[in-house]
């Protein structure tokens, strides 16, 4: 172990492609990079981009720290911790499950600090770069958190039949998988309303709803059509306009409807708190 | 494809456990339900395990209400937050002969 901190990146490589027994050709497959730069990184000629990291210390079967460790493939000024943070931590604003896999992420390399500071492995000068460093991504990554929703978009078009409102909630439900659940809980209710009210009332021929929803930042868009270029022909006037557009009316943060190139459009949009907010 | 499950109460309680959603597509199925409630004394629909009601469900509610026509209270009983949300802007805990608890 106390050996490991003093191989450089380019002897790993070569130690664990002598392993596998393999070429710098396959080496170079296996890391998904051209052979020549595999060559260069053996050769100590060039080194690994930020966003190469995670898969080569996969290869080489050890933590991303453990690799960073041995190298001086971190300085301030050249790393771009944007590339870190892209790179480790996946997309932002995604994944309700991230906090907890992120922070133990954040405690676990602090423990690796402290392990090798107390073992020897690391100078208490590197200890210092290295909880600098993950302090840095921390802040960034925190900041990213209270950023936006991952932008999002579907469209989808509907059968206009009695199946349709459950159809729109499906998908609505897939696209706002991450979204608290009180604001989903109600677009899914105006979302229901919307296309109801388009099965009931828009024209028979093509029978179809446009679907379009939307996530932008810290906005659910949802946008109901009648998907016919045709004037609008009226069906059998049933119940339920007139309560669903109420219930738009109070629980949407905006709507409107209007005619569009001879389609009815009918949309509203939800402000959602912005990920990493505090919960409902 | 789309589920409600309409489930009788143990007598000596009169109405249903509703269980699943409630929309345009299964309205027809609840509506049947309720013409085998209409007696009297109070009718009670149990709403905890209804994830979903939009306003075909609720017009229904809205009329059985109507129609009970003095026979004792119609009971919501534990409609989600977003049902209970919508209960209100319809006016339903307002409506003479109907409650929500």
């Amino acid at each position: 172990m106390a050996s490991a901190s003093v191989v450089s990146l380019a002897e790993r490589l070569k130690q664990r492609r002598d392993e596998l027994g393999i070429s710098q050709s396959q080496a170079a497959r296996e890391l998904d990079v051209a052979r020549t730069a595999y060559r260069l990184w053996e050769m100590e000629a060039a080194k690994p981009a930020p966003d190469r990291w995670r898969l080569i210390a996969s290869w080489l079967g050890v933590s991303v720290t453990t690799m960073l460790l041995a190298e001086d493939l971190v300085s301030e000024d050249e790393a771009g911790l944007g590339d870190i943070v892209a790179f480790d931590f996946g997309r932002p604003g995604r994944a309700s499950t991230r906090s907890a896999g992120e922070s133990n992420f954040f405690a676990q390399a602090r423990n690796l600090i402290a392990e090798g500071t107390e073992s020897g492995d690391i100078t208490s000068e590197h200890a210092h770069d290295l909880t600098f460093l993950v302090e840095r991504i921390e802040k960034e990554r925190s900041k990213m958190q209270t950023s936006a929703w991952e932008a999002t978009e579907l469209r989808k078009s509907l059968p206009a039949n009695e199946h349709a409102p459950k159809a729109a909630r499906d998908a609505l439900s897939f696209v706002g998988a991450d979204i608290p659940e009180e604001p989903l809980q109600t677009a899914l209710l105006l979302a229901s309303e919307l296309v109801t009210n388009s099965v009931v009332h828009g024209p028979s021929d093509p029978s179809t709803v446009g679907l379009l929803i939307s996530v932008e930042r810290d906005v659910l868009r949802v946008e109901i059509s009648d998907g016919s270029p045709h004037a609008a022909r009226p069906k059998t006037r049933g119940e339920g306009g007139g309560l669903g557009l109420a219930f738009v009316a109070e629980m949407a943060s905006r709507w409107g409807s209007g005619r569009d190139a001879g389609v009815n459009v009918t949309w509203f949009e939800l402000d959602l708190p912005l990920p990493g907010a505090t919960p409902v | 494809m789309e589920q409600l499950t309409i489930t009788p109460l143990v007598p000596p309680q009169h109405g249903f456990h509703l269980i699943g959603e409630l929309d345009m597509a299964t309205v027809t199925q609840f509506k049947t339900a309720l013409e085998a409630a209409s007696e009297n004394g109070p009718v009670t629909l149990d709403l905890a395990q209804l994830t979903f009601i939009d306003s075909s469900g609720l017009y229904a509610v809205m009329e059985f209400a109507r129609s009970r026509n003095g026979n004792g209270p119609l009971i919501l009983l534990s409609p989600t937050a977003t049902a209970r949300r919508a209960i209100a802007i319809a006016g339903l805990d307002g409506q003479p002969g109907v409650e929500v608890r």
